[in-house]
């Protein structure tokens, strides 16, 4: 087996799962830091310059909002999940059940 | 926490604008991440420390490549820097050279729209084939690929040394000041002989006369040469350290000073044309009885064109000498 090929189709497949994982994890308010640090306690690490631009694009599309706030003198960026975000992240997860019950009976 | 600034710094250069919000962002995180390897240390993080914590993230040009959508046959880190150059030569240098060469000579020239016309033809082949062998080289560098970036020491970043309220020095704006420094300085070096504007036109066979142009090229020749190669050897340093914003405008504030006194001085020297430069100017008909048309026009044109940059090169001097003044009137009220 190719390792380098397995490690791109790995990516590939955690990718599409990260939104999922994001917006579950936002369902409580978090900073940047601090979610990069649940998602990889929960075995989905994810690197910086992959997860700030992540964040800024389902804020553009409406899914989170954020604001600027000082917290232990220092100034930190806060995400959290919007109405329409709530709503994409329940659709999401009959999606993600769906695929998981049809890739069980294929597997 | 010095280190991670001069890494941060290094990210927004290669990063489009519009970003800042995102460093700001991964900034926090960085520190973060830093009190935590303290904390997990129980000491304060060393150099070596942060360095290592840097080396996770790869090289700032990797790391602005990773935040940019990257091209489908470059990696991230080569297609900034394809960008980038790309933005130099076609949106910078060629137009920059057609601008100040070839169009002052098709406009001068005796059919000057087809001149223009065929000026313009060859801009645009100009700019393809500069597409296309910048996007070669590039497509052999993925290609051959060294492992420059592999090697890459965070402790090698250049120093933070921008003071609030100034910026790098653009790395376009000191490309073109080399490029447009040494075309000068070339065609000073052998400007007896023919007019800059002119190569393929009737003015390009008519030799600069007159006594101005002699002063310039008398005693003002050496200095003129030098200020021309310095400020090149400045921009080729900018280019290299664009952290160097200060110094640049410390250079800024003497060179355009030194041309301003040079102007003036040559001038000033030429009392009767100057009065007949002054003359033309409220009466731009007016004509010196018996003069060669073309030298009059020649002396009358150069006298202005040096009271102009008489004028703008003293303004700008004083300009940067303030800003200069102002960044350290700042840092000293800082460390105060």
């Amino acid at each position: 087996m190719n390792p380098e090929c397995f490690e791109n189709l790995r990516l590939e497949l955690r990718r599409g799962s990260l939104v999922l994982a994001v917006l579950a994890e936002l369902r409580t308010e978090r900073y940047g830091y601090t979610l990069r640090k649940s998602l990889e306690d929960h075995g989905m690490p994810v690197d910086e310059s992959t997860l700030y631009p992540l964040l800024r694009r389902l804020e553009s599309q409406g899914l989170l909002a954020s604001e600027w706030r000082e917290e232990d003198k220092r100034n930190k960026r806060f995400y959290r999940l919007t109405d329409d975000g709530r709503d994409m992240l329940g659709q999401l997860v009959l999606e993600w059940r769906g695929i998981g019950q049809s890739l069980e009976q294929i597997l | 926490m010095d280190l991670i600034e001069r890494y941060l710094q290094q990210v927004r250069f290669w990063l489009p604008a519009g970003h800042e919000d995102l460093v700001a962002e991964w900034a926090e995180d960085l520190r973060c991440q830093a009190d935590e390897a303290e904390a997990r240390l129980g000491r304060p993080l060393t150099e070596a420390d942060t360095a290592e914590l840097l080396k996770r993230l790869g090289s700032p040009l990797e790391a602005a490549g990773r935040i940019v959508p990257a091209s489908p046959w470059l990696d991230p880190a080569l297609t900034m820097l394809y960008r980038f150059v790309l933005k130099v030569v076609l949106l910078c240098a060629l137009p920059a050279v057609f601008a100040v060469l070839a169009l002052p000579a098709a406009l001068l020239s005796r059919h000057p729209l087809a001149e223009v016309a065929g000026a313009m033809e060859s801009f645009v082949n100009s700019e393809v084939y500069a597409l296309g062998v910048v996007t070669l080289v590039f497509l052999a560098l993925q290609h051959f690929r060294p492992r420059l970036l592999a090697q890459w020491d965070p402790r090698r970043l250049p120093p933070l040394s921008l003071p609030r309220g100034l910026k790098p020095v653009p790395r376009a704006s000191s490309v073109a000041e080399i490029i447009f420094g040494l075309l000068f300085a070339g065609w000073w070096i052998e400007a007896g002989t023919r007019l800059p504007v002119a190569w393929s036109s009737r003015l390009g066979a008519i030799p600069p006369t007159g006594p101005l142009w002699a002063e310039l090229r008398g005693i003002w020749f050496a200095p003129i040469l030098v200020l021309a190669l310095a400020n090149v050897a400045v921009a080729a340093l900018c280019l290299a350290r664009p952290h160097l914003s200060r110094f640049r405008l410390a250079w800024g504030a003497l060179s355009n000073g030194a041309m301003a006194g040079i102007c003036g001085a040559a001038l000033a020297s030429q009392d009767p044309g100057l009065q007949a430069g002054i003359r033309l100017l409220a009466k731009p008909g007016a004509w010196i009885p018996g003069a060669d048309p073309v030298s009059f026009l020649f002396q009358q044109g150069l006298t202005l064109l040096l009271a102009g940059m008489c004028v703008g090169t003293a303004i700008g001097a004083v300009v940067q000498g303030i800003r200069f003044l102002a960044s350290l009137a700042g840092e000293a009220r800082e460390t105060a």
